[in-house]
């Protein structure tokens, strides 16, 4: 449902407030059919949620959005997908590690996709985000 | 000397419990308040009367009462777990107070209630993240804007008839199929469909008034609601087409739906067997249309199929 939405319906994003809604729907048929992802994405938000930089605020395709110094690093959607922005360099060393995968949109672009599944997604989640806050925090640009 | 600890942990729990429970509360009074206050608003400038489930009403105004439930729980810090479940207090209040204040049906609020637990969530999820304790301000400029849309949509929605139709193989000749077609003895079978064990009325019989255009014809269901019909087209074993004279009064049909008519359509086949069709014709009156004509066109084939089966079983078994 997700694929198809994004592939054959991203037009009615532009529609105000219907990408929450669908990430509403994600969201309640994660938590009644993966339970596991679900406990997962509670995890790393409380994490990040907990760093005094980090802001969060609705993303604008659906899904919470994490940002640092004003610039949005990461985002979760309620599936599970976690879409975090690298730079070059870093995308092509964790894409060539097979621990994440090529933005599932934007292939070529410095954003990479990890699917959250359960509690063992936590640790790459969280390192992925800690990479892409450095990279943020340091100055790199994408 | 040992000084027993406050017990700080229980109170704040207790406030938090209260805290959680108001603002279920308020998300639900809000939502009640703009739901009302905009159809008298509407009705005041458009003239429409009657239950107006509308697109603003049912997407919008749920979302509104959700965002104001979150800067409610502003400094609760709500996780993602808290708000699916908080979204579930919400909605079996707000079906309860529907049920209680306006009256409406277990079948409407069964319809009602995945899509109201969306809409819910989904504003509870924004505003969990749009009123964290840096950015408290309740986007109040939402009010004359989703009074403008509530306006707009009634302005512009135009009333469409909708037509579901079903097809059943009988084992029997058109003669033997038409006069269980014309009319049928009651019904023995308990009903199977979830919704019609709810409540939903299901078609229990029916009589016939004449062998005629013109002729009365009553399609009577469970619960003491008949459906007053008159034929428009009768070919015999071929096409009896019926208007609906009078719309049924019960809470789960009156003013969300207008029935206009029905029809059963005999195909031979030419080998002993008859495929018979059924077509309903209605309207329905509340919107989101694509999500309750979903519910529509299940509940109507559910009747079709009853009806046509019970037609099967009387025809096959005096061939």
């Amino acid at each position: 449902m997700f694929r198809f939405t994004v592939e054959h319906l991203g037009f009615l994003a532009k529609v105000p407030g219907l990408p929450q809604v669908f990430d509403a729907l994600l969201l309640v048929t994660t938590a009644l059919r993966r339970t596991p992802c679900l406990v997962a994405m509670e995890q790393i938000e409380t994490h990040l949620r907990s760093l005094p930089e980090m802001r969060l605020r609705p993303h604008r395709l659906g899904g919470t959005e994490f940002v640092l110094a004003g610039h949005e690093i990461a985002h979760l959607h309620g599936n599970g997908l976690l879409d975090v922005r690298l730079n070059a360099p870093e995308r092509n060393r964790w894409v060539q590690s097979g621990r994440v995968q090529p933005h599932h949109v934007l292939l070529e672009s410095s954003w990479v996709s990890l699917w959250i599944t359960g509690a063992a997604d936590v640790p790459t989640a969280l390192e992925l985000l800690e990479t892409a806050a450095w990279l943020r925090a340091s100055g790199f640009r994408t | 000397m040992n000084r027993v600890p406050p017990v700080i942990g229980a109170v704040s729990r207790l406030r938090r419990f209260a805290w959680i429970w108001a603002g279920v509360l308020i998300g639900d009074l809000a939502t009640a308040g703009l739901f009302l206050a905009i159809k008298q608003w509407v009705a005041s400038i458009d003239g429409l009367t009657g239950p107006l489930l509308s697109v603003p009403s049912f997407l919008l105004v749920p979302a509104f009462g959700g965002l104001v439930a979150s800067w409610f729980w502003r400094k609760l810090h709500l996780t993602i777990l808290d708000c699916l479940i908080h979204s579930v207090s919400m909605t079996v209040i707000g079906i309860g107070g529907a049920a209680v204040f306006l009256g409406e049906g277990i079948v409407c609020l069964v319809i009602v209630i995945p899509g109201l637990y969306v809409i819910l969530l989904a504003g509870i999820l924004l505003g969990r993240l749009l009123f964290m304790p840096r950015d408290n301000g309740l986007r109040l400029v939402m009010l004359p804007l989703l009074a403008f849309v509530a306006h707009a949509e009634a302005q512009l929605r135009s009333d469409q008839q909708e037509a579901v139709t079903d097809e059943i193989l009988i084992h029997a000749s058109p003669a033997k199929v038409w006069p269980h077609v014309l009319a049928f003895p009651r019904i023995q079978e308990p009903p199977d469909y979830w919704i019609f064990r709810l409540g939903l009325p299901c078609p229990m019989e029916t009589t016939n008034g004449g062998d005629r255009v013109g002729a009365d014809r009553q399609c009577i269901f469970s619960d003491g609601v008949v459906i007053q019909e008159q034929i428009s087209e009768f070919i015999p074993q071929e096409r009896l087409t019926f208007e609906v004279s009078e719309q049924p009064t019960h809470p789960e049909s009156y003013g969300h739906v207008t029935l206009h008519r029905g029809q059963f359509d005999l195909r031979d086949n030419h080998d002993g067997t008859t495929t018979l069709i059924g077509t309903s014709w209605y309207t329905l009156h509340v919107r989101p249309l694509w999500y309750f004509n979903l519910w529509t066109e299940d509940m109507t084939r559910q009747v079709h199929l009853r009806v046509m089966r019970h037609i099967q079983r009387l025809a096959e078994s005096s061939h």
